[in-house]
């Protein structure tokens, strides 16, 4: 947590009503595919490093900015940090990740990047996203590893 | 006796158990008057005043023991202030000696006649040549209580010695560490504080408690008196806020320690500004408000992460405004700084700061009601009017002003301040919410593509605000709930809208709202009469409508032209009324109506019912019955009962609306026979499953509530040796009613229920009967709660699964398909403790139907859920076999055709409940756990995923950093 926070008032939205199961979901036969509320329920609660507030709150995920194919196993997600120079957007980057890293089956292609246009060093950051190895390197460093675990983890 | 001996003196003062000994002894030669203190004093005088510290601190023992084991009441004033004059002189003696002198001191002060004059020569000379702090920490004990003794009883003379008291006080409290003196010190000073001048002292009196703020303090476990933290901490605050004179330094104090990242400094600074505000003049904290006001912005505006501070700051802020509110000129001037910096954040709802500020804003109004709701109220009224008038979009800005905006009305309600507001900001406002409401109205309104939710938030503001809406926006009200009520699709809930508009103008809600529904009942869709009904229904008690109501529901039942569907409508609102009326009502209607009659001619009437309808008759006669009291229920039943033909389906539902409630002491002898001959031949020769239900049902409750004699029993027995005859040619129908009878029979703990149960269990192995048999081991166990069983033997549960236990014992252990069905159904319904009593026999039961292959879904299910209860609690057992549990339950995540998606649930469930044991335990299958979830985040059912996704995740935080633990 810094010192001084970056962003005081920014701006909080609603959250969408909790997803309702159908009756396609409760019949055995059927097989639900992967959808992007799907995707978008996995990351909406990740908790913003700086507030007490959700990723959703702020707008940083929005489930219009997700795409993703089921059969051709990929998923794509673009985050859009509050402020153009925000500090914590590579943080925010790598709890997405790895969040979905641990939720969805290992098929899947997963792809973090910045909405293009909304960050100042949007290349360096979607860089870093990208790179394996790197973010393995993230979770081996243990102060890093527990700020993300305490944004991906289900607030009580 | 004589005055004792200087021998024997010297004998007893050998050590501490003899001075004790011979204290009591002579205390109760003075008591007897054998000799006196003074007689005392001259033989003891060696040991008083001899050279030999030891003999000294042995002597002075010796009379303060003896002191303290006199009544207070026997010496005399003379005797007393020679005592004192003594004890004064003492104290200027070898420190060792001082526990002995401040014994004796303290016995002397309880003294009855003690001098007064004596008092302030004992502490002049106390004070100035002990130190308290330099005595033990026992003695210090003393000294506090007796300080705590004199200020409650010499305060004209302690009062006279001013400066000198309290300086001596403070210097003995200042630097005090022992807890439990503490705990002495704190409980008395607020009085002390709060009746004597403070002259000069008032800033050292306050630092010395100021120093302990916050109390930092951990209990040791063994400590015998508890003393906790947060008692402590209480008396510390009632310390701190004893004299308004503390006010300026209480608010630096406060502010001070506030700005802590400790949270319990935090939480203590903001419970002593609440304190301070519930104690002190608003015109003491004042000069400080803004100081307060600055620090509690900080915890609130934003607000920090902790939702504890959060709330108790913005209680403390409230708290402030209310005390305040008591002087207008204050309240006012506290309102305007407030509301300054929040109003402004009131207009945006997407900032981050819109909720912090919408919470200060209600504080405000719960202070001062008037004054900040007329403020919000035209902030609100402002914004909306600049804002884009209404239309069919979702609105989330009037819905979520709207919320607010009742909220204000609600503490202005409770305040009793409606009237007050100011009708040139309220009526438009109210105007733009009954415009929302009456969107709906439009024809281009299509509610299948509104939520309803911007209508529901402006009858929420409605509800609040009926007193205060004007005459022409009544009825423009009054017109809204008219539309809403006949409109053909929309169902809104207004029921309070209505019930607190009825209670404020009954004459204009009768003719423009209730007359209209009742005038075109007949015509209006089914929809629309039930939304009728409901809405109508919470208007009963109001008695200007309870006659018009009542003959508008009876009319709809009773009419003998009404459609099935308009009848059934009709008889579900009649039971909604008597369930929702009191015993004295029910009792009336029925005396004065004769409803029970009615009801019964019209389920038996020529033209058959609908069953649904006959369902709702009979709901209805077994809610009337039970209101009644017994002699009449009893007269009902002879009445009645022997004109009804149990094998028709109408009367066989006039008899469970008649029986299944009736009340146990209600003798049945006479028709009992009739009754099990008629519904036994019912259940086995019917094909239709819902009567043979409530033929089981009405068995199940007669034969638990019949009357334990030797006829009844026969009765019983007849019937079941009939079943048994039944059960041989292969009739599944006498399994289902013998486990109903038995049912009844376990829950009042009849012992033919055992033999039964026997017959059952007999069955499991039965060819064709073996599944019938398991299900209805279900029967006897489950609960149904429609189902009267008022005869309850105490722990029949208990006692139900031991029988089985015997009974299957043997079976169980072969792991047999149909009894462990059978018992899994008995186990799901057995009370977690006497499961967990049993658990070294059950446990391998339960993991072993884990791991079989051939168990059907419904059985796994159970069994999962039992481990999961056992799991929560953290139950030893389970976690001593984690080891096992674990890959069981990993097996079962994975797809199995057999076996449906709740058994993948409940497994999954169960692993994530796991991670509630500790980290230690669970790290070693952290590994193998993650790794085997992996499948399940693919399940083809969303439903599994998102538990395996929770599950998973959780798993991954087991000893990571940052994670639970």
């Amino acid at each position: 947590m810094p010192a001084e926070i970056e962003n005081i008032n920014p701006s909080v939205y609603g959250k969408i009503k909790e997803r309702e199961t159908t009756a396609n979901e409760e019949d055995e036969a059927v097989v639900d595919p992967f959808d992007t509320r799907e995707i978008f329920d996995l990351i909406r609660n990740i908790n913003d490093p700086e507030h007490p507030l959700t990723l959703e709150e702020l707008h940083v995920v929005q489930e219009q900015l997700i795409t993703i194919s089921d059969k051709k196993n990929n998923v794509h997600v673009n985050f859009t940090p509050t402020i153009p120079h925000c500090s914590m957007a590579t943080l925010i980057g790598l709890s997405i990740r790895v969040k979905l890293l641990r939720s969805l089956p290992p098929r899947f292609k997963v792809t973090v990047e910045i909405t293009p246009g909304t960050h100042a060093s949007e290349f360096a950051v979607n860089k870093q996203l990208a790179d394996k190895e790197r973010v393995a390197a993230a979770l081996e460093n243990k102060h890093l590893a527990e700020v993300i675990n305490q944004c991906i983890s289900a607030r009580s | 006796m004589t005055t004792p001996t200087r021998a024997t003196l010297e004998k007893a003062l050998k050590s501490d158990a003899k001075v004790q000994a011979a204290a009591t002894q002579i205390a109760n030669e003075l008591n007897g008057g054998t000799y006196n203190i003074s007689d005392l004093a001259e033989q003891l005088g060696f040991a008083l005043t001899s050279s030999d510290t030891a003999e000294r601190v042995a002597g002075t023992n010796l009379l303060s023991a003896v002191l303290n084991a006199l009544p207070n009441d026997l010496l005399n004033a003379k005797q007393l202030e020679f005592l004192t004059t003594f004890y004064t002189d003492r104290l200027r003696d070898h420190h060792n000696v001082m526990p002995a002198i401040i014994d004796g001191l303290s016995a002397l002060v309880r003294m009855k006649e003690l001098p007064p004059a004596n008092v302030t020569q004992l502490l002049q000379a106390f004070f100035q040549y002990t130190t308290c702090q330099s005595q033990t920490r026992g003695d210090r004990t003393k000294i506090f209580n007796m300080l705590e003794y004199l200020t409650l009883h010499f305060q004209p003379e302690l009062v006279k010695m001013s400066g000198d008291f309290l300086y001596g006080l403070i210097n003995s409290i200042d630097g005090e560490r022992d807890p439990r003196n503490l705990d002495i010190i704190f409980g008395f000073m607020p009085e002390f504080i709060a009746r004597y001048p403070l002259l000069h002292l008032a800033e050292e009196m306050f630092e010395i408690f100021a120093c302990y703020f916050p109390i930092d303090f951990t209990r040791s476990k063994e400590d015998p008196e508890a003393i906790t933290r947060d008692a402590l901490a209480e008396k510390l605050t009632n310390c701190l806020v004893a004299s308004e004179q503390f006010a300026e330094w209480i608010v630096a104090l406060a502010v001070e320690k506030l700005d802590s990242e400790l949270l319990v400094a935090k939480l203590d600074s903001i419970e002593l500004l609440h304190q301070a505000a519930l104690q002190f003049s608003p015109a003491a904290l004042e000069p400080h408000f803004d100081q307060i006001w600055q620090a509690l912005k900080a915890e609130t505006f934003p607000g920090s992460e902790n939702d504890n501070v959060v709330r108790c700051a913005l209680k403390t802020l409230a708290e402030l405004l209310k005390s305040a509110a008591k002087e207008p000129r204050i309240s006012h001037n506290y309102q305007t700084i407030v509301l300054g910096v929040v109003l402004t954040h009131l207009t945006d709802i997407h900032q981050r700061l819109f909720h912090p500020a919408s919470a200060i804003a209600m504080m405000c109004v719960s202070g001062d009601a008037a004054f900040a709701g007329d403020k919000i109220l035209n902030t609100f009224q402002l914004k909306l009017q600049s804002s884009q008038p209404l239309s069919l979009e979702r609105d989330e800005q009037r819905i979520r002003f709207y919320h607010i905006i009742s909220q204000v009305y609600k503490l202005a309600g409770l305040r009793n301040v409606l009237q007050q507001l100011d009708t040139a900001i309220v009526l438009p406002l109210q105007d733009d919410v009954i415009a929302a409401l009456r969107l709906c109205e439009r024809d281009d309104f299509d509610e299948k593509q509104q939520d309803l939710e911007l209508q529901r938030a402006a009858l929420a503001v409605l509800c609040e605000c009926a007193p205060v809406l004007s005459e022409t926006q009544r009825a423009l009200v009054y017109k809204a709930l008219v539309q809403l009520i006949s409109h053909p699709t929309i169902d809104l809930n207004f029921k309070p809208l209505t019930v607190s508009l009825g209670a404020l103008q009954p004459v204009e809600l009768q003719s423009n709202f209730i007359d209209v529904c009742m005038r075109n009942f007949d015509i209006f869709a089914e929809f629309i009469k039930r939304k009728i009904y409901d809405n109508l229904l919470p208007l009963l008690p109001q008695v200007a409508f309870t006659q018009r109501i009542l003959e508008l529901v009876m009319k709809q039942v009773f009419s003998a032209t009404a459609a099935d569907p308009v009848r059934l409508l009709a008889l579900e609102a009649l039971n909604s009324l008597l369930k929702q009326e009191d015993q004295r009502f029910v009792v009336e209607l029925q005396q004065q109506s004769n409803l029970l009659h009615k009801l019964i001619e019209l389920a038996q009437q020529t033209t058959p019912l609908t069953e649904a309808s006959l369902e709702q008759i009979a709901g209805a006669l077994s809610l009337i019955m039970q209101q009644l009291p017994l002699s009449e229920q009893s007269a009902i039943v002879s009445e009645y009962l022997p004109g009804l033909q149990l094998q028709l389906e109408a009367h066989l539902f006039v008899a469970k609306g008649l029986l299944g409630y009736l009340h146990k002491d209600i003798a049945m002898d006479d028709h009992f026979e009739r009754l099990l001959n008629d519904l036994t031949q019912l259940s086995l020769s019917s094909d239709n499953e819902q009567l043979r239900e409530t033929a089981h049902h009405l068995l199940c409750s007669l034969v638990n509530k019949m009357d334990n004699t030797k006829a009844n029993r026969e009765q019983v027995k007849r019937i079941t040796d009939r079943l048994k005859k039944a059960l041989k040619e292969g009739d599944k129908r006498a399994v289902d009613l013998l486990a109903w009878i038995a049912k009844g029979l376990v829950v009042a703990g009849f012992e033919e229920a055992a033999d039964i149960v026997g017959d059952l269990s007999d069955l499991l192995e039965h060819p064709t009967l073996s599944s019938a048999a398991a299900l209805a081991f279900d029967v006897i166990a489950a609960e149904f709660p429609e189902l009267d069983l008022p005869v309850v033997k105490y722990l029949y549960k208990q006692k139900f699964f031991h029988t089985i236990m015997n009974k299957l014992g043997s079976k169980l252990g072969s792991y047999c398909e149909h009894h462990m069905k059978a018992f899994i159904y008995v186990l799901k319904e057995t009370p977690h403790s006497v499961i967990k009593l049993n658990i070294k026999q059950l446990g391998p039961l339960l993991f072993k139907t884990l791991d079989d292959a051939h168990k059907d879904s419904h059985s796994l299910c159970t069994v999962l859920q039992i481990c999961e209860s056992f799991v929560q609690q953290k139950d030893a057992y389970f976690q001593a076999h984690l080891g096992h549990l674990i890959p069981s339950c990993l097996k079962l995540t994975k797809l199995n055709k057999d076996l449906n998606m709740q058994v993948r649930i409940a497994a999954l469930q169960l692993v994530l409940d796991i991670t509630t044991y500790p980290t230690y335990v669970l790290l070693p299958h952290k590994q193998d756990v993650t790794l085997a979830l992996a499948p399940a985040l693919d399940d083809p059912k969303r439903l599994v995923r998102n538990v395996a996704v929770t599950a998973r995740n959780a798993w991954y935080l087991v000893g990571a950093p940052g994670g639970e633990d």
